[in-house]
């Protein structure tokens, strides 16, 4: 057979596969919703844990140690403390707010009332604010916060660790439910698409009997149910992605107004042309997988029965 | 070119359709297969076309046991079979045409060329003019036109028949009967099993007489 006439086949094959699907349109919507459907959670929620990336990303630099010094402490000591801070190397960056300047801003944040009147002395302590290096994991802040409570006339290094930690937590959940859906959606599609060919198989029994008995090989009689999955696929993933985009266009206020009183900002960000081309490679190959498998349970069967 | 080596077939539960068969039919014969209802005659073509395997015994072609042919290696086997089953077995969700053409497809002619031969096979069986015909409109005579020209359109060297006459009247019978002839007279080896051995008698071909699975 000449090349020609393999591709001949193979684009005969394509077409009549896009003519079954106009043969039984009902039929054929049903099981595009219902693929679609099965492909449309995790790619959502993909796009969700990946958006949420961003704002995480920016909360882990957001973690700083306060470290207030003693009341006692005086200007040999801060420097000695500005000393050890700059030597270690898990610290970014460190800005000192001193017991006045502190006073001052807690001024401005009380308004018309006149708090240094009220007070005999200014009872604020110095204060230094420690930002970890960026991407620190949870344990490595906490040890440095010990290590700087360590410090000498320190009294305490203060921590928001509980947050930071419960962020983490979240995200970790999240990361592990989406490979889970991804993981058993993508072999509940593979399961789908192996039905819906089996289905297509035996409503096609006695043609692919008279096939085999006039000689086709295997491949021919495997071909137009393979690109009938393809196409099948094709369609769900392309269907998948528009409604992901409607999903997340949809819920993009409501989401950001339950973030906005924290000051989180959510940037959302739709698939990137190479995530497209993957998803639909992906999608269509899990769909091919489940047509040859249905293709090779009915031609064995056939062969069984010839025995 | 076909040689029975002591071939028998049981079916599951038990049924011995053909009971320690040896023959041989030489390339370019036109033989016939006669015997009533049951007597194996389908069995044997079914045998011959790899559609079932002997249960004891060898059955070969071309030199090759065809018992001992892969999947794929007995579809390239039928490729080069024409074959007239006694149902028919046409696609009637397909025209005239598109079932003719189904044996060139399958072997890999190209669409253009397949179509120029499917339309000369139609019109030799006396079908021109019913190509975009739907099957279900013809008569039973004419399905069976239909089934011939399936199975002669990619110029297989043998052509077996099961019942090809069956439900004719006697007219279309003969007429179908001269149709083999000429394609025995092209060269092709024609095997027809038949119960009315009045429409054989004729030819002057050799008969196998079967019963009950054996020679008479």
């Amino acid at each position: 057979m000449s090349a020609k006439n393999y591709l001949s086949l193979h684009l005969e094959s394509a077409k009549s596969a896009v003519l079954q699907f106009a043969k039984q349109p009902v039929g054929t919507f049903l099981i595009l919703v219902m693929l679609s459907v099965a492909m449309t959670l995790p790619l959502t929620l993909y796009l969700g844990v990946q958006s949420a990336q961003t704002v995480i990303g920016k909360l882990n630099e957001a973690p700083q140690i306060t470290l207030y010094m003693e009341r006692e402490a005086e200007e040999g000591d801060q420097a000695a403390v500005r000393k050890l801070l700059s030597e270690d190397k898990r610290i970014e960056r460190y800005d000192f707010v001193g017991k006045d300047a502190g006073l001052a801003e807690l001024q401005k944040n009380m308004g018309d009332q006149d708090l240094v009147s009220m007070l005999d002395e200014n009872p604020l302590p110095d204060v230094f604010i420690v930002s970890p290096a960026a991407n620190s994991e949870p344990d490595t802040v906490r040890a440095l916060q010990a290590d700087l409570a360590k410090m000498p006339m320190v009294e305490s290094a203060k921590l928001d660790a509980e947050w930071m930690q419960t962020l983490y937590q979240v995200n970790d959940f999240v990361s592990k439910i989406f490979y889970f859906l991804a993981i058993t959606l993508s072999l509940a599609f593979v399961l789908v698409a192996h039905n819906t060919i089996r289905l297509q198989i035996l409503s096609r029994k006695e043609e692919i009997e008279i096939t085999k008995l006039l000689g086709a090989p295997s491949s021919f009689i495997r071909r137009p149910f393979l690109y009938q999955a393809a196409w099948q696929s094709l369609a769900a993933a392309a269907v998948s992605l528009a409604l992901c985009a409607w999903l997340m266009n949809s819920s993009k206020p409501l989401v950001g107004q339950i973030f906005k009183p924290y000051g989180i900002n959510i940037e959302w960000r739709f698939f990137y042309a190479w995530e497209v081309l993957l998803v639909l490679l992906v999608v269509t190959a899990l769909g091919i997988a489940g047509a040859a498998l249905a293709t090779q349970q009915h031609l064995l069967s056939f062969k069984a029965r010839k025995s | 070119m076909i040689r029975f080596e002591q071939v028998s077939k049981i079916y599951p539960g038990g049924f011995a359709a053909v009971k320690n068969l040896s023959f041989t039919i030489n390339k370019g014969e036109m033989i016939f297969l006669a015997g009533h209802s049951g007597a194996g005659k389908s069995t044997v073509l079914k045998l011959i076309s790899g559609i079932t395997r002997p249960t004891e015994g060898k059955v070969w072609m071309n030199n090759q046991n065809i018992s001992e042919l892969s999947d794929n290696q007995l579809g390239y086997l039928r490729q080069h079979i024409g074959i007239v089953f006694q149902d028919h077995k046409i696609l009637y969700d397909r025209n005239v045409l598109q079932n003719v053409l189904l044996p060139l497809r399958i072997i890999g002619y190209d669409s253009a060329q397949a179509e120029k031969r499917a339309r000369i096979a139609i019109e030799k069986v006396g079908l021109a003019g019913k190509e975009t015909a739907d099957p279900i409109t013809l008569s039973g005579g004419e399905q069976q036109r239909l089934c011939i020209a399936r199975a002669v359109v990619h110029q297989p060297s043998l052509l077996i028949a099961d019942e090809p006459s069956a439900n004719l009247d006697r007219a279309y019978a003969l007429d179908i009967m001269e149709l083999f002839k000429t394609f025995h007279e092209a060269g092709t080896t024609v095997i027809v099993a038949a119960h009315d051995e009045t429409l054989m008698a004729d030819y002057g071909h050799r008969i196998l007489r079967l019963n009950q699975g054996r020679f008479a």
